[in-house]
């Protein structure tokens, strides 16, 4: 439910990070969600479409590239990708692991459309 | 970088320019913003700034309340309606603000910039330990950081086993995290170890304490843990 919340930083971000520009000259906003974020990627598109027209980014395509988790075993060293009940290493079996990525929530880039020269 | 695209848009067949403008930011960036200042307010003053995350009824009052003979205490009280618990330490004589998310679109969270001046109001009572008992959730306060030193996962015996694995995010940002009435444990035939067990896959550093407001060292347990955390802050400011 707090993709609503999310949805109305990305925007306020995009808004601030055009300056000048015009909303609806933005064509793209790229953003990437790491699977531990504790996000949902289809809630947050339905609140970023939704929102995104009373902010008048009429014409924004939004794109989120969802990131995958990975551990490293602290005892093989090697790095893998848990899945929902298996938190431990699938190479040595070891539940000495930690987290390295997967929680990050950022907006990557934008694309804005100008007029020819 | 600049891309060039040739399109006809608008019918008015000019090339499109496509400007890419690289933002490269948390997209939490002005609640991380607003949560580092009022971290900072907090650390200067040597007050404890604690966020209390949990399940709905997962003893989150029961928790702050047991520890209030314990230290100096202060609560901001975060609900999407009421003030029912509000009123609960309003009657010990507990300084409290009640912030209600019904006027933020009955948010299932609380977010740094809703309650920074609350915070700041609560200082003037010159509490030792504020706590937050953030909104009854346990995805959503996961990602917006309040500014806390300590954020504590209360995580009850009857929610069963497995939260760590369905909810890992909360799980995983925890800096302690407290399972709380253990003393239904035995009724339920439910092992404790098992629960610690699945919150350390989790987050393998964690602090866990078992918890129950009917056994007295339990509470007397994190309350040393938290006057630690006092003292750590202390020797922090007079650096
Ligand atoms: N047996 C037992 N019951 C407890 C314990 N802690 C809390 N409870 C009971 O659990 C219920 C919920 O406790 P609260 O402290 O109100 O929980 P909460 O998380 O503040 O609830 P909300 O604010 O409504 O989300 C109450 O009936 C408490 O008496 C405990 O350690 N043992
Ligand atoms: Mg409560
Ligand atoms: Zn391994």
């Amino acid at each position: 439910m707090h993709e609503y919340s999310i949805a109305k930083y990305v925007l306020d971000s995009t808004l601030s990070s055009i300056g000048e520009t015009p909303p609806e000259r933005v064509s793209k906003v790229v953003i990437s969600i790491g699977k531990m974020a504790g996000v949902v990627p289809e809630s947050l598109d339905m609140y970023l479409k939704l929102l995104a027209q009373e902010v008048g980014l009429t014409r924004a395509v939004f794109e989120i590239v969802v990131n995958p988790v990975e551990f490293k075993c602290n005892q093989c060293g090697q790095t893998f990708e848990p899945n929902k009940e298996l938190f431990w290493c699938p190479h040595c079996g070891s539940s000495n692991v930690t987290f390295v990525r997967g929680n990050e929530m950022a907006i990557d880039y934008l694309e804005i459309e100008e007029e020819g020269p | 970088m600049r891309n060039f695209v040739f399109e006809h848009l608008h019918g008015h067949g000019a090339p499109q320019e496509k400007r890419r403008i690289e933002v490269g930011k948390n997209i939490l960036d002005a609640n991380e913003k607003v949560a580092r200042e009022v971290h900072e307010l907090y650390t200067k003053r040597g007050v404890l700034l604690v966020n209390v995350v949990g399940s709905p009824g997962s003893g989150k009052t029961s928790f702050i309340k047991s520890l209030t003979p314990h230290f100096k205490v202060a609560v901001l009280e975060g609900d999407i309606a009421s003030s029912v618990d509000a009123k609960q330490f309003a009657r010990m004589g507990v300084p409290v603000i009640q912030v209600n998310t019904d006027i933020y679109g009955s948010a299932c969270h609380l977010e740094a910039p809703w309650v920074r001046d609350k915070l700041e109001l609560l200082l003037e009572y010159e509490p030792e330990v504020v706590f937050i008992e953030n909104v009854g959730n346990l995805v959503c306060p996961s990602d917006f950081n309040l500014g806390e030193h300590e954020r504590l996962v209360l995580y009850s015996v009857p929610e069963g086993p497995d939260k760590p694995m369905k909810y890992p995010p909360i799980f995983h940002t925890a800096t302690a995290v407290a399972i709380t009435k253990v003393d239904l444990a035995p009724v339920m035939e439910l092992d404790v170890r098992e629960f610690e067990q699945n919150v350390l896959h989790i987050n393998p550093n964690v602090r866990i304490f078992n918890f129950s407001i009917k056994v007295p060292s339990t509470v007397e347990e994190v309350a040393h843990y938290l006057n630690d955390k006092r003292q750590e802050l202390a020797k922090e400011k007079s650096k």
